[in-house]
């Protein structure tokens, strides 16, 4: 079931809703928490009911073990083969395909096993739950009931796509007695916050999609995509990508809160980030939390020498990739963001001491064009068509102008040609592009560099589990509040977000 | 406090149910795809609505349900624009009759709607205009067909639902953009289709700058992106099995079932040949003429007719004018035919004329010596249309180049 579907925001949400307060109000709670549970395992059971075993053991196996592992028993060797586990079934399930395709085609061997499929949001609940139980041998966990405890891996708003939550976040949200009474207040901030991610994914993101997938699916046939046309598909998908990806996170914020329930933050404005540490603290920020506490400080983080931590940054970054999905093109994002991430700490510690500052617009366009880049590897389906779209950002795939210009080149024409520049107009691979095109373009620029975002524009209201401070720009006035102007503008949002559902779309973070 | 926000929910929905309300009951009063029964009068003629052209997979498999025809014309572009409605009346004496093609049709979707039109229809003649790029199995499966909306499955099962039509014909998007370009005239009523599937009008009379944009596309897009194969991409069929259910389907139903290949301008073939297809073009022609052969003898019954109106006839050669004020007789552009011709073309397959200059009937004794004379008649198309030839050598080595 996907949150920007008919079935979910006209049937499925009210019900579960309806039936949570229902038997909340009746001082039910722990049948309130089963009702959830069983609805969030209705949800992910929509797509393909055969994967529902494959969450219920893993839930089962990890409370289990996280109960041993926070007794007196602390098993060094349990963690470990806990881990293992967690991570093996990752991997068979998201790898195998991968490392079978790479065997046969290093050692040119013919091995054949039916295609294995990835159980939706695998990645999601293995990773809150290797936290889980790395936090019961630490001794940080609590004692939750079991109830609960699915309910943390399960909860439908943050099970499919994040944001990733930690154990501390949830469970005692779930304890907490007001939850379980109709709030207004939790419900309408709820809706309207839902309603902005709403509108991001269903018009912003997926209508900028059609333009994203002629320009990629060019670049994998052999066709050479030429200069213009390669960076307005880049372009085009970079905000395609923070649309859709906030859109969701707005959206799964938004519907747990009209539970009471408060999320983490997940975007923060990223594309204005003026350096690409910088960035890694606004986008994702869930994974980049996740990344850092259970992968980048275990492997030694900067403890342990300069080197050192050049190296656990890379290391954590291409398997932040590889998290990404089964192919060296996630690999290679990974890599890019690696080197730029050593190249940032390079930079800060010459600029420290020389006492150089880069300015301001000039660090901003060096971050963004590096984000740019390696998105086209990140959205490629093969590495051939990233490297065919970069050659045409760099211009070595020659150049289309537009035909007007054709007529003054005069002696300059000859020569353009056999240098790959050809008056035919500038996105004639693409087909034709309209001024409203180009304005909707010049309204996504608008809305990704100087808008504020979700967070900000709530941010009376607590929209987000993390402190406020970090994100309060927009004076007052301007910030949401239950006024008659934005109940009618989020209504309008609302039903312009629900007209544009008949459109074909898919959330792009589904098979991470 | 919480009363605000109370206030704040109650207004919200207000608002929410007005907006919805209001769109529906605003798109089901337009009717901007003429989904609901209803027809515009557009010089005393009746027509569908303008926004019917842009979504004619849609509109036209509603309209099967609605007007139950014993004779339906499929294919692309080409049969969709080809034929008037009174010609088509007239030849074949009924006036149960749809045309159900649509722009860029291949051959699996020719198959599917077919078997829609049967399932729901006391279909008795079908006429198929064939083209070679409808067998091309690596183009890109169109977005805007869904199998959903059809009445069976492609095992003939029924199934589909018009739920999502219904969504979208009454609260999307684009069913308020169509219904406001409607109310206010905003549209184009030039470009719009009768009730039975037909084009209200002919289209205009082409010049070179018209064939030359129509055959960009072809080299750009529809012959060799990706590299032209007959295997359909992900499968392990070919798109020679959906051609081969048709005709199953046909003789199962008792339907008397025509195939014709298009009769294109003569530079649409030299597209072809110019981009190396000629032997895959001639591969088609005797592969169709196999498979309803081959059905045939299985089902005891005669072979289902292959017209080939393709070639080099007085029709095909018609001289292209260099002018737009000039116009031609028989072709809008390189691809699309007149009504003109259009009728020609139903006149030989309803009257079964068996015509070596145009219009030839494929049989296992007459399919190698007509291959042979194309290519004949194609070298002296060649010597004698120089310019014509240039035109397209010049798109085919500009697409090289890039």
């Amino acid at each position: 079931m996907l949150f920007n579907s008919y079935v979910f925001i006209f049937i499925f949400l009210p019900i579960v809703l309806f039936g949570f307060y229902a038997i909340g109000a009746r001082s039910h709670h722990r049948a309130a928490i089963a009702w959830l549970v069983a609805a969030s395992l209705f949800f992910y059971g929509w797509w393909n009911p055969a994967y529902l075993s494959i969450i219920l053991i893993s839930m089962l196996f990890n409370y289990a073990v996280g109960a041993v592992l926070s007794g007196r028993d602390k098993s060094k060797l349990l963690l470990i083969l806990s881990v293992a586990a967690n991570l093996g079934v990752l991997a068979y399930y998201k790898y195998f395909n991968f490392f079978i395709e790479n065997i046969n085609n290093l050692g040119g061997t013919d091995f054949n096993f039916e295609k294995i499929v990835l159980p939706l949001a695998i990645s999601f609940f293995t990773f809150q739950q290797v936290a889980y139980l790395i936090d019961a041998y630490r001794g940080e966990t609590r004692e939750y009931n079991f109830l609960s405890y699915c309910l943390f891996v399960t909860f439908f708003p943050q099970l499919i796509a994040g944001p990733i939550v930690h154990h501390r976040e949830m469970l005692p949200q779930f304890a907490k007695e007001t939850l379980y009474k109709i709030n207004y207040r939790h419900l309408v901030i709820g809706i309207s916050i839902f309603t902005l991610g709403f509108f991001k994914k269903s018009v912003l993101a997926d209508g900028t999609s059609e333009y994203v997938n002629l320009t990629f699916s060019l670049a994998e046939t052999s066709t050479p995509i030429t200069f213009f046309a390669a960076w307005a598909g880049s372009l085009c998908y970079a905000f395609q990508l923070y649309f859709d990806f906030s859109g969701y996170s707005d959206m799964a914020i938004g519907l747990a809160r009209m539970f009471g329930i408060v999320l983490p933050m997940n975007f923060n404005s990223p594309y204005k980030s003026q350096n690409i540490t910088l960035f890694w603290r606004r986008w994702h920020m869930t994974l980049s939390r996740f990344l850092r506490d259970y992968l980048y400080i275990p492997l030694g983080g900067n403890r342990k020498g300069k080197t050192r931590q050049l190296i656990n940054l890379m290391l954590t970054m291409v398997l932040g990739g590889f998290w990404h999905g089964a192919g060296w093109n996630f690999a290679l994002w990974g890599f890019l963001h690696g080197a730029f991430l050593i190249m940032h700490n390079s930079w800060m510690k010459l600029s420290q001491k020389f006492g150089v500052k880069m300015p301001r617009l000039l660090a901003w366009w060096l971050t963004f064009s590096a984000v740019l880049f390696a998105w086209v590897p990140f959205r490629a389906t093969s590495l051939e068509g990233a490297f065919n779209l970069w050659r045409g950002m760099l211009g070595i795939n020659g150049w289309f102008l537009p035909q007007w210009m054709g007529n003054y080149a005069g002696y300059f024409k000859q020569w353009a040609m056999e240098h790959h520049i050809a008056f035919v107009g500038i996105f004639h691979q693409v087909g034709s592009v309209k001024l409203m095109d180009v304005l909707w373009f010049v309204m996504l620029f608008i809305i990704a560099f100087y808008m504020p975002n979700t967070q900000q524009f709530m941010q009376r209201y607590r929209p987000v589990f993390e402190s406020s401070q970090h994100y309060k720009i927009l004076t007052l006035k301007l910030c949401w509040r239950p006024s008659l102007a934005w109940s009618v503008m989020i209504a309008f949002l609302f039903v312009y977000a629900t007209l544009s559902l008949t459109r074909i779309s898919e959330f792009l973070y589904f098979q991470f | 406090m919480n009363y605000s926000f109370f206030l704040y929910g109650r207004r919200f929905i207000v608002a929410t149910v007005f907006l919805l309300l209001a769109a529906i009951v605003f798109c089901y009063y337009i009717d901007p795809f003429s989904v609901y029964g209803r027809i515009y009068i557009k010089d005393g003629v009746r027509v569908n609505s303008p926004g019917f052209t842009g979504q004619l997979k849609m509109g036209k498999a509603i309209a099967i349900k609605q007007h139950k025809p014993e004779v339906i014309i499929l294919g692309s572009s080409r049969s969709a624009f080809g034929f008037s409605a009174q010609s088509a009346e007239k030849y074949l004496a009924t006036t149960h009759i749809y045309n159900l093609s649509y722009p860029g049709i291949n051959i699996y979707e020719n198959l599917r709607y077919v078997q829609h039109a049967v399932a729901l229809s006391p279909i008795k003649k079908v006429f198929i205009g064939l083209d070679f790029y409808q067998f091309h199995g690596g183009r890109p499966p169109e977005i805007t067909f869904s199998e959903e909306r059809l009445a069976v499955d492609v095992n003939n099962q029924p199934s589909g639902s018009a739920s999502k039509d219904l969504i979208s014909t009454l609260l999307s998007g684009d069913a308020v953009f169509y219904s406001i370009k409607v109310a206010t005239g905003l549209c184009n009523w030039d470009d719009v289709y009768l009730p039975n599937g037909f084009k209200s009008q002919d289209h205009p009379g082409g010049w070179s700058g018209k064939f030359s944009d129509s055959e960009e596309s072809y080299v750009d897009r529809t012959y060799t992106i990706p590299t032209f194969t007959y295997a359909v991409e992900g499968k392990k069929s070919s798109t020679f099995d959906y051609f081969r259910k048709i005709i199953q389907l046909a003789h199962e139903k008792n339907i008397d079932l025509r195939f014709f290949i298009s009769p294109s301008h003569a530079r649409q073939w030299e597209v072809i040949g110019q981009l190396d297809l000629w032997g895959q073009w001639e591969y088609w022609k005797r592969e169709m003429l196999n498979i309803t052969v081959q059905e045939a003898k299985r089902n005891s019954q005669s072979a289902y007719p292959i017209y080939d109106f393709s070639g080099y006839s007085l029709y095909s050669t018609e001289a292209v004018p260099r002018l737009a004020s000039q116009g031609m007789r028989w072709y809008s552009d390189s691809s699309h035919y007149r009504q003109a011709l259009g009728d020609i073309v139903l006149d030989k397959m309803v009257n079964h004329v068996d015509d070596e200059a145009f219009g030839r009937i494929l049989n296992h004794q007459n399919i190698d010596e007509h291959l042979k004379s194309l290519k004949i008649q194609r070298v002296k198309y060649i010597a004698e249309h120089k310019q014509d030839i240039a035109d397209i050598k010049s798109l085919i080595d500009a697409r090289k180049r890039y």
